[in-house]
């Protein structure tokens, strides 16, 4: 997190806890004195308000709504490789931060028996990274199927683009009840039933945009109908997809700690397991330059140049066949692969610690520093020249600081 | 203080304003260029004693020509690398910061940056390289009975001298129909791109001795508010006849 997030999150628990504690309390009246000597009961100490709202026959509510501006962490996709001062460094499709919301709907049973929570969770980031050096071919095409990547076959490029969705949604519904109570603070243990899906899609092209070819302009002679915008080097691309959706249980421990009757700490942690199924889709695109009559056999870059270069008349008949530019082309090359895992086991770690005020009856105003993490929910499968294939496992994890309020009725 | 609703809910309101406010990100900042292109044509040539020839038109004769008659050039036995005017065609691009597409050029001027488009509204071969400037004394010739060679120059073939001599004539130099550079405005992150070739020898002017082998390079030569770069890829063609180069380069 950076350092203007932790500040933030410092001014807003100041902020909240500052009016709370300097606010006074309403002193007890003094009884009169009597005339006489006579022994007077000490009041009974006024009710401060700030306790939640009784429970009604049927139950109560709490509604409570929380924003957050998660950085995404753990996840971040190399899309390339750049070589900077004779070292090849990786060059990574990050993440921007988004305002996203967290929904808890609590059910309070009658009589104390407990608490129904509904709790959900939804962090979608959509992300672009556009790396352009036209005519410098520094960057390594480290995620495409490596047969005849690259303009010239040599896997470089000048360009990379690149668009990243990464979305996780967590779904829980658990059964909370009191752990313990006491003068320094307050637990409560939560268990029950998760539902996670988180689904990833990169999309990476990359690109010749300056390849420098020797120019197919006059007097270079070319055919009818011959368009020398073919001769432009198809950009190789990439996509790779995955979806993992599950379900399983978890519990979550969630501690309350007084330092006023209006301001608390309160800190938790949650875990859980989920066994679900994941699909991963891979497919990439490449291309070389060949010849009409044998379209299957790359021409190599000298062999290229050379055409384009110095073009040769056509041979005469019964002579040997003399390369044409009007004979050039562009082979496409496609390499997909798609895996579905019968049984995937993922974990969630979701831990926070910040400040609670009560700002009303039964009105809470909170700020926390929240960390989430998910283990192993999904793959990444890349096929390799050869039998084998490989694959990546995926995580994904959110920090950020979160501000919400909570309502009981 | 007996109510903090006020103060509580101006506090988290700043907290909001301060999040979504504070921005260190600096904006960006592009700065504009002049560039500029010239594109020079040179081979290796025997060089020519170009002379005027005069008559001594006197009767009997008194030893001063009278006459001119005209020019006279022969071979000399001297090597040099010498300029040679030469048509090409010529296609200078420009791709914008952060895009991949490629837009022809305008020169400050107006004078679009392409012989070879359809609506350049210009010959595909318009531009020419300069002429050799370069003279010597050429080796005194005798006269020879009543005719005299005076003024004697030793010249290349691409000298107008010689051009003349000869009666070839070939145009004014120009690269695009601008001169002496194609001027043009780039500002920093934009891709240059320039392609030439050389008009073919079988469509120029018969004025350079094939043999032996001329050698016959395009070469282009760049410069960014001044000072000349150093492109990607090659701002000189091969010595193949119609052969061309392609180069780019980055602003800075």
């Amino acid at each position: 997190m950076s350092v203007k997030t932790w500040w933030l999150v410092l001014l807003c628990g100041f902020g909240l806890a500052w009016p709370a504690l300097a606010q006074e309390e309403e002193a007890p009246k003094e009884p009169p004195a009597a005339e006489e000597k006579t022994t007077i009961a000490e009041p009974a100490p006024p009710k401060s308000g700030l306790e939640d709202p009784a429970l009604h026959k049927w139950g109560g509510w709490t509604l409570s709504l929380a924003g957050w501006s998660p950085t995404l962490v753990g996840a971040e996709e190399e899309v390339a490789t750049f070589e900077s001062v004779g070292v090849n460094q990786p060059l990574y499709q990050e993440s921007d931060a988004s305002i996203k919301e967290t929904v808890r709907i609590l059910y309070h049973i009658p009589h104390d028996a407990g608490t129904i929570v509904l709790h959900y969770d939804a962090m979608d980031h959509e992300d672009e990274l556009q790396n352009l050096l036209p005519g410098q071919f520094v960057f390594s095409e480290t995620r495409g199927f490596p047969v005849l990547l690259g303009a010239f076959d040599d896997g470089l490029a000048d360009g990379v683009v690149s668009t990243a969705t990464r979305r996780t949604r967590e779904f829980r519904l658990e059964y909370q009840k009191k752990a313990f109570d006491s003068r320094w603070a307050k637990g409560t243990w939560s268990a029950g039933y998760r539902q996670l899906s988180h689904s990833r899609l990169l999309g990476i092209t990359y690109y010749a945009i300056v390849p420098n070819l020797p120019p197919i302009i006059p007097p270079v002679d070319l055919p009818p109908g011959f368009d020398p915008d073919s001769l432009i080097p198809v950009p190789d691309g990439v996509s790779q997809t995955s979806n993992f959706s599950g379900h399983g249980l978890g519990a979550s421990l969630d501690v309350e700690f007084p330092v006023h009757p209006r301001v608390s700490i309160v800190s938790g942690l949650s875990i859980g397991l989920i066994r679900g199924t994941s699909e991963s889709k891979f497919s990439a695109t490449s291309s070389f330059y060949s010849l009409i009559p044998t379209p299957d056999v790359p021409l190599t870059k000298d062999e290229l140049f050379e055409l384009l270069s110095n073009p040769q008349p056509p041979a005469g008949d019964g002579e040997p066949y003399v390369p044409q530019i009007g004979d050039l082309l562009q082979t496409t090359l496609q390499a997909n692969l798609n895996s579905t895992t019968a049984s995937q086991m993922a974990q969630s770690y979701d831990a926070y610690i910040g400040v609670q005020v009560i700002a009303y009856k039964g009105l809470r105003v909170f700020a926390t520093i929240r960390d989430v993490s998910y283990i192993n929910v999904g793959e990444y499968i890349v096929p390799k020249p050869g039998p084998t294939n490989e694959k990546t496992a995926l995580n994904a994890g959110y920090e950020g600081y979160t501000v919400g309020i909570s309502y009981r009725f | 203080m007996r109510n903090a609703w006020p103060i509580t809910a101006a506090a988290l309101s700043l907290a909001v304003v301060l999040a979504v406010g504070c921005d260190s990100t600096q904006p960006s900042h592009s700065s504009a260029h002049v560039a500029s292109l010239t594109i020079n044509a040179s081979a290796d040539v025997l060089l020519w004693d170009c002379y005027e020839v005069w008559t001594d038109q006197s009767n009997p004769p008194d030893g001063n020509p009278d006459r001119f008659e005209n020019s006279f050039c022969e071979l000399s036995t001297e090597p040099g690398q010498r300029s040679i005017p030469w048509n090409y065609s010529l296609r200078i691009t420009v791709i914008r910061a952060g895009t991949t597409t490629e837009e022809v050029v305008t020169s400050v001027s107006g004078v679009v940056g392409s012989s070879i488009q359809p609506d350049d509204r210009v010959d595909d071969f318009i531009s020419l390289t300069d002429y050799d400037i370069r003279v010597s004394a050429a080796a005194p010739k005798p006269p020879l009975d009543n005719i005299y060679y005076l003024n004697g120059q030793r010249v290349g073939p691409g000298s107008p001298v010689y051009l003349n001599a000869n009666t070839f004539s070939l145009g004014t130099p120009n690269i695009l129909t601008a001169s002496p550079a194609f001027v043009f405005d780039v500002t920093s992150g934009d891709t240059i791109v320039v392609r030439a070739r050389k008009q073919s020898l079988s469509q120029m002017a018969q004025f350079l001795p094939q043999d032996p082998d001329p050698n016959l390079l395009l070469v282009a030569t760049m410069s960014v508010d001044g000072s000349e770069v150093v492109p990607a890829g090659s701002s000189a063609s091969g010595k193949e006849d119609g052969s061309g180069f392609t180069f780019s380069f980055v602003v800075p």
